[in-house]
Order: structure tokens, then sequence, then C-alpha cells
């Protein structure tokens, strides 16, 4: 008796002090190609395709968070609405959207997760962290001082941190990664597109590159202060075009050897590799450059 | 002590400078910033743990709320003493109410073209121990950088953070003992 | 000898020690023109430590470089909406004239930039309550970065203003400025 007492106040005592979650399971039309926009602040947004033609949201909010969501066939909007703004408790979502949608992610401190989408995806995390994992037609991840990481073949991206790490483990005819002071990271796989028009800069974080470049390709490398170290492929056809005001060049990719600067200061190197044809400049104010191929 | 000025002129006296910067002269402002940021910025650097970005956002912060606390300074105290609480509170209001991250330990390489009153000391020595001291915990490198090397009394401490005594004296005698280890390894 | 002695040998030992730690450091020499900005560009009443838009006043620097323009610096090709191009062809007798042109037109154009850039400060400012602190620290830390890279191309120009790469970095740092603050300002909005 005494302890099946014990037994009830300690299940009692628990449902007091439990978190007043809530489970959500809901499941809205949404055609292929529809659009659906998920705002959340805090927690985690995971986004996954599948082929069926509806939205399904499952998960669960946070204590004094409730989800708002709807729309027709051809947009959807799922919002998470905190009674604390500015200290908003943990919801975690699990979203299933349709292959092809337009999917547009915003959170504050919540990091997004999206895999398998092929339309266009937007996504900004103020303050959390974004990963794509798929080929989408389109990428658009924005983040403060979260990490971006992109696994996979965009047809175009752009990624942007301030302070975070912006890494593509992949390759995009288009693309432009940026961060300030966090590194920016390009790991081409073989069997993925080749770059065609790509821009790498940050202000003081290092960038690194090894991939493959189309002919006629136009690629830029530019950072302040970051070291820039480019690999590339022994059937790469560039021009290279590098210079640094006060870092060093180092190049095992041609023969080239660095000279002083077209002004008198620093060091530049122009060489080509190949017939040429692409364009590929790098550029520093004090970062190291290294070039090299690729193993 | 400060060094002395680079251009060989002899230095205004402070309460004048003082006097010239409360009516918005802000060259009299850049000298009184001239002749105290390296000591406030050497408080900058414990306080945040070594980060050279934050040390310096804690120091403009310090001295721009310098600049509007002017008109109050009466000279009770000494005016670096003065500026030392402003950098203290400046910490604090930008603590307060945010999510603090994890203190990220910079090389303190600047350290060695700093003024430094090394009496003969064993650099590397020195090294360890500034190193030691960013690593501390938040509250007991506060208090151990106020009471040890800014010189401030447990109850001067106390009042400033807005803790008890007996917590100030707690996280002295904490940081002793971590830094005691550390540079035993 | 007993484990407390052992122990206050050890406070000593660590407290003179703690003597010998330097009581100065050099703070980076761009801190001071960043409150030099804050002191005479902002209102009084808009002066918030915690919300610190940084921006440097540069055309005090330009007047700097107007004085140091290189005797070296010569015909200077403006072009609409980018930096003043230089060729590095010398001519005695106009050399300083049109190094201050170059530099005349290196300060109209950084005076674009500083428009763009405080109007951008002054939406975030109004949208504030729409970024957490945190947020609002990596920002000002991460326009610390670039502000510093800008001061240091203007230091390098200063002394080799005929170099239109250090134009040209000069512009991407602003560009990275600017792009910033767009995309913090869109952030703070939505």
């Amino acid at each position: 008796m005494v302890r099946h007492f014990f037994g009830v106040l300690a299940l009692a005592l628990a449902a007091q002090v439990a978190p007043a979650q809530t489970s959500v399971d809901r499941t809205i039309p949404l055609n292929s190609d529809g659009a659906i926009r998920i705002y959340a602040l805090a927690g985690t947004v995971t986004v996954r395709a599948w082929d069926r033609d509806a939205v399904t949201i499952r998960g669960t909010l946070g204590a004094g968070n409730r989800l708002h969501a709807g729309g027709g066939r051809t947009a959807i909007k799922a919002f998470v609405e905190s009674s604390n703004e500015e200290q908003p408790e943990a919801s975690t979502l699990e979203i299933m959207v349709p292959a092809n949608a337009k999917v547009w992610i915003k959170t504050a401190t919540a990091g997004i997760v999206v895999s398998g989408v092929t339309g266009s995806l937007d996504t900004y995390a103020v303050g959390g962290s974004i990963r794509v994992t798929g080929n989408p037609a389109d990428v658009n991840a924005e983040a403060i001082d979260g990490d971006i990481e992109i696994n996979g073949n965009p047809g175009w991206v752009r990624a942007k941190s301030a302070s975070g790490s912006v890494l593509l483990r992949g390759s995009s005819s288009d693309a432009t990664l940026t961060s300030v002071t966090g590194r920016v990271v390009i790991d081409g796989k073989p069997g993925g597109p080749r770059f065609e028009r790509a821009r790498f800069e940050t202000v003081t974080g290092d960038i690194r590159f090894t991939g493959r470049i189309e002919r006629g390709a136009d690629i830029r490398f530019d950072s302040h202060g970051g070291s820039i170290d480019v690999a590339l492929t022994r059937d790469a056809s560039a021009d290279l075009d590098i210079s640094t005001i006060s870092g060093r060049i180092s190049n095992a990719f041609t023969s080239a050897r660095p000279v002083s600067g077209r002004y008198g200061r620093g060091f530049a190197l122009t060489t080509s590799a190949g017939d040429g044809g692409a364009r590929l400049s790098v550029r520093t104010f004090k970062g190291n450059i290294t070039l090299r191929r690729s193993t | 002590m400060s060094p002395a000025r680079q251009d060989g002129r002899p230095r205004e006296p402070l309460p004048e400078l003082i006097e010239r910067a409360r009516a918005g002269d802000t060259d009299a402002f850049e000298l009184l910033y001239r002749e105290h940021s390296p000591r406030v910025f050497a408080l900058c650097l414990r306080l945040t743990g070594g980060d050279r970005i934050e040390a310096t956002m804690l120091l403009q912060d310090a001295f721009i709320s310098a600049w509007r606390a002017l008109p109050g300074f009466r000279g009770d105290a000494p005016f670096t003493t003065w500026m030392h609480r402003l950098t203290v509170n400046a910490m604090l209001q930008n603590a307060r109410g945010t999510r603090r991250r994890e203190a990220r330990v910079l090389p303190m390489d600047d350290t060695t073209s700093t003024t430094a009153a090394s009496r003969g000391t064993d650099a590397g020595l020195v090294m360890d121990l500034e190193n030691a001291i960013a690593r501390l915990p938040e509250g007991a490198r506060t208090a151990f950088v106020l009471h040890h090397i800014e010189g401030y009394q447990h109850q001067e401490i106390a009042k400033q953070l807005g803790i008890a005594v007996g917590t100030v004296k707690a996280q002295v005698h904490r940081a002793r003992g971590l830094l005691i280890k550390a540079l035993e390894r | 000898m007993t484990d407390h002695s052992v122990d206050e040998a050890k406070v000593r030992e660590l407290l003179e020690l703690t003597q010998a730690l330097p009581r100065e450091s050099e703070p980076p020499a761009s801190a001071w023109e960043e409150i030099r900005a804050q002191l005479t560009v902002l209102p009084a009443h808009r002066l918030r430590p915690a919300a610190a838009w940084q921006r440097p006043v540069f055309l005090a620097a330009a007047a700097v470089l107007l004085v140091a323009a290189s005797a070296a610096v010569t015909s200077v090709v403006l072009t609409r909406d980018r930096m003043p191009a230089v060729s590095t062809s010398v001519a005695a007798g106009r050399s300083e004239q049109e190094g201050a042109a170059v530099l005349a037109a290196l300060a109209l154009r950084e005076n674009q930039y500083l428009q763009t850039v405080n109007g951008l400060i002054e939406l975030i400012e109004a949208n504030e309550s729409g970024l957490a602190p945190e947020t609002t620290r990596t920002i000002r830390a991460s326009l610390l970065v670039i502000d510093a890279a800008i001061l240091e191309v203007r230091q390098a120009l200063a002394e080799d203003p005929a170099n239109a790469q250090l134009l040209e970095i000069l512009e991407a740092n602003y560009e990275k400025k600017v792009d910033l603050l767009r995309r913090t300002t869109a952030m703070a909005r939505s």
C-alpha cells in the first residue's frame, strides 16, 4: 500500500514537473510543384521530400508554442508561434514535402535540415545552422553565425554566413559561397557538374577548393586575410591570374613561378594550364595562396 | 605607468583634459583614450578570456560610456579606477540577457609587445599563466582578475557585480586553485 | 611541510607570478576610429553601447591620403560607379594633381558607400528587436573584422595610391560590408 502510494505520488509529481509540450501531426494537400513557407523560432526544422502531393507536419512543440498551418493546394504556410519570443521554447518539427516543391524556411535559432528536395530551396537561419542534402534545382542558404553545409549538386547555389563556415560537398554550375570569418570549403565529388561560374569569398576565413571546372568557366577566389588553397584536376584548362599584396604564392600546378606584383608590391602569378579557356582569378590582401593538383 | 607621449610634447594635466572632453572636445577625449586605453584593453582582454574581438568591442563600449558619463565624473576616484568600473559595467551589461558564448581562447601573442613589468620572471611562465587565466570559468576569471590583477577588494567587487561577498571570495579561491593546478601540468 | 603550508606556498608563488603579468596591452589601431565615429556621427541619444553599429568615418582618412599622394600616380580614368582606375604612365609635373584627383574620387566613392551603410544601419536599428543579442554581437564582430580589413587596405593605399589592385580590394571589402548589412536588414525585418 505504501509502495503503491509513493508510486502514484511519483507519477503525479512527474506530471506536474514535465514540460507542457504538445505533439503535432497534420497533413495538408499540396501540389507537387506547390510552395511551402515555414517559420520557426527555436529547436529544429527537418524537411524531407517524398513523392506524395501533400505536406505532413509532425513533431513536438515546446511549452507555450502553437502551430498555425494552412493554405491551398498551390501554397501552404506553417508558422510556430511562441508565447515568449525573447526566449522561445524549442520545437522539433519533421515536415514531409513534395519533392519538387518550392520550400522556404526561416528560423531564429532553430537548426534547419533539408534532404531530397529537388525544387527550389530558400533557407534563412538567423542563429542556427543549415544542412542540405540532395540536388535542389537552386539553393539559397543564409546564416549569421551558423554553419552551412550542402551535400550534393544543386543547380545553382548561394550560401552566405557571417561567422559560420560554408561547406559544399559536391559541385554546382553556378555557386557563390561566402563567409566573413568562417571557412569556405568546396569538396567537389567526381560525377557532379563542373563549376562554370563561381565566387568564393571571405574576409579572414580560409578557402579550400577541390573540384572540376568547365571550359570557359569564370571562377573567382577572394580573401582579405584568409589563406586560399586551390586544387585543380589534371585535365583543367584554365588561364590563372593570381595576386597578393603581402601574402605568399606557391604553385605546384604549373611550372610558372610568382613574380613581383604588377604595381611593384606583393606577388603575382599568371599561368595557363591545358588549352586555357577558363578564367580563374585568385586574390588576397595578405592571405597565402596555394595552387596544386588534386589527387 | 603609461609610456611618455611619443611626440615629446608635455602631457596636458588630466583635470584640464577631462574638462575639455566634458565640454565636447573629441580631441581631448582622444588624448584620454591614448593615455588610458592600453590599461583598459588589458583588462578587457582578461575579462573576455583573451578574445581580441570581444575585448575590442568591450573597450569601445567602455569609452563610449565614459564619453556619456563624463559630466558625472567628479574626481572622487582616480580616472583609471572610474574607467575600470565602466569597463566592468559594460561587460555586465553585455552579458545580461545574452546567452554567453563559450569563451574563445586566442593566442595572446600581443602580450610580448606590451609594456610588461616582467621583473625578470620567466616569460614562458607568464604566458602560461595568461593562458590559464583565459581558460578559467567566467565567474572565477572575473573575480580573480579584478581582485588579484586590478587590486579591488572583495566588497568592491561584490558591489559592482551584484553578488555576495562570500561568493566573490569563493570565486577567487576557486580561481587560485584552478590556476595552480593548470600551472603544475 | 604540511599540505596547508604547501598550498600557501603555491598561492604565494601564483600571486608573485600574477604581479609579473603585463598591466597594459595595445588595442587594435582601428578601435579608436570606431569610437570616434560614434562620438561625432551619431546624435547623443542614440549612443547605446549595446547597439553600437560601427561606422568608421573614412573621410578624415581620405584627407590623409590626399596629403600622402604619391608622385608616381598619373593618368586617371574615372569610370561611373566604380573605383577610379589608374594607368601607370608617369607624367612629370602633373603627378601630384592627378594623385589628388584619384584620392578625391576615392573619397567620393567611399562617401557613397558610407551613405549606403548608414542607411542600412538605420533600418537595422529600427528593427533591432527582431534580432537576438547573440546575433547582434556576431554581426558587430563581423563588421569589426571587415572594418579592420578596410583600414589595412586604406593604410596600404596611403603609401601607394597608384595601386589599382588595392582600390579593387578596398571596393571588394566595402561590398562585403554592404552585403552583410543588407542581409542583416532583411533578417531583422522579416
